[in-house]
């Protein structure tokens, strides 16, 4: 009874549910995210920096302060990774609906994530 | 910066990820005034530490919300196609305006939608929607399981090309005017789509994060993400976003809109100030 219960919706259900992998998707960056900043935050407050702050005003920037250990280059480390998680939640559900089979659906999250691509490569784009 | 700092800035911080996480909001409109005007932060740094607020609330929300099924994934993605392209619209066009009057009309426009909350602010679901067709096409109509009523609801989407117009000017007014405008959205799919209250502030709630994510290279590239600062705002709205999309399955509708008023005259009121000044 069950078996067949569970057979039938087999066959009706599809391959996974979009919400189910983008709460996964999303509940990882935002814990490994967090983890850094707070990472960052509890240096910098222990430790204060002396003269001036390091620039972190672009990736590689970030990167090279944050290799040398510097809080502030941690903290924006994880800010990176969270302000990356909007981009990772168009790329994942474009992904599941190619995988659903969902055909105009792909082509709406491509699109959007084109723009987005657009918007952060001109910088013009605006919160 | 010192330890109280902050702590104060963290506290604001958790405060404005619940209210955000509930209402579908980025939460700037919290943040902002007391960050400058108590805290003494610049205004681009609090600009930015909005924006990083945003996608805090967004992401801090979204695992909870799309668990319960109240984000609608595909109605929010297709709308993002025009809040993104309304974005860079309203960047590309923000050097041949004057900002003020469209902060005093955007202001009036979110005033006025108050008053229409209020009166509907008994409303728990939407009554007699008529699917678009449209909508029927793309498979955006949905159902989610409201544990405030003990029941399963399905829910159509209508008016969606009218919909769809209102999301894009809330893009242009994001790309303009650097807010959020994650008000217009609610309101967009709550008046115009007809969507149940839930559906609305949660699919807001995930489409805002997108669309702030379209502005982080030229906040980053003008120093605007300030560490010391965005680091006790993104950690604290986090937790207030998983503390508020907590409570949004448990709250009923009805009580969202009248906690949603307020914040609407808020921001309203905000935006007439800023314009006329």
């Amino acid at each position: 009874m069950s078996h067949a219960a569970s057979n039938s919706g087999a066959v009706r259900r599809k391959p996974l549910d979009v919400e189910d992998l983008l709460a996964v998707v999303l509940r990882w960056g935002v814990f490994l995210s967090g983890a850094v900043i707070l990472a960052g935050f509890v240096l910098l407050m222990a430790a204060p920096a002396t003269g001036a702050p390091a620039a972190v005003t672009s990736v590689p920037l970030i990167w090279a302060a944050a290799r040398r250990g510097d809080p502030n280059g941690i903290i924006m480390v994880g800010l990176l990774l969270l302000m990356a998680t909007p981009i990772a939640r168009v790329a994942f559900a474009g992904l599941s609906f190619l995988i659903r089979g969902e055909r105009r659906h792909v082509l709406i999250s491509a699109g959007v994530f084109l723009v987005l691509l657009l918007g952060l490569a001109t910088g013009r784009g605006h919160a | 910066m010192s330890i109280v700092v902050a702590a104060e800035i963290f506290a604001i911080s958790v405060g404005s990820g619940v209210l955000g996480s509930l209402l579908g909001l980025g939460g700037g409109t919290l943040l902002v005034p007391v960050l400058t005007l108590y805290l003494g932060v610049p205004i681009g740094q609090a600009a930015g530490a909005s924006l990083v607020s945003t996608i805090a609330t967004s992401s801090g929300a979204a695992s909870v919300l799309l668990k319960e099924r109240m984000t609608n994934i595909r109605l929010g993605m297709f709308l993002n196609l025009a809040t993104t392209a309304g974005g860079l619209t309203g960047a590309l066009v923000a050097g041949y305006f004057s900002s003020g009057w469209i902060m005093v009309i955007f202001g009036l426009l979110l005033l006025y939608s108050a008053l229409a909350m209020f009166q509907k602010r008994a409303s728990e679901l939407p009554q007699g929607v008529v699917e678009h067709p449209i909508a029927a096409r793309l498979g955006l109509s949905g159902q989610y399981s409201d544990k405030s009523l003990g029941q399963t609801v399905d829910y159509k989407v209508a008016g969606v090309p009218t919909g769809f117009g209102v999301m894009y000017l809330a893009g242009v007014l994001s790309g303009l005017l650097g807010i959020g405008s994650g008000a217009l959205k609610v309101l967009g799919m709550d008046v115009v789509m007809r969507l149940p209250m839930k559906v609305s502030t949660a699919t807001s709630n995930f489409m805002i994060g997108v669309t702030a994510a379209a502005g982080v290279g030229v906040y980053l590239s003008q120093g605007k993400i300030e560490p010391a600062t965005a680091a006790p705002v993104a950690l604290g709205v986090l937790l207030g976003a998983m503390i508020g999309s907590r409570l949004v399955p448990v709250l009923k509708s009805s009580t969202l809109r009248r906690i949603f008023v307020p914040v609407l005259l808020l921001i309203g009121a905000q935006m007439v100030w800023k314009g006329v000044r």
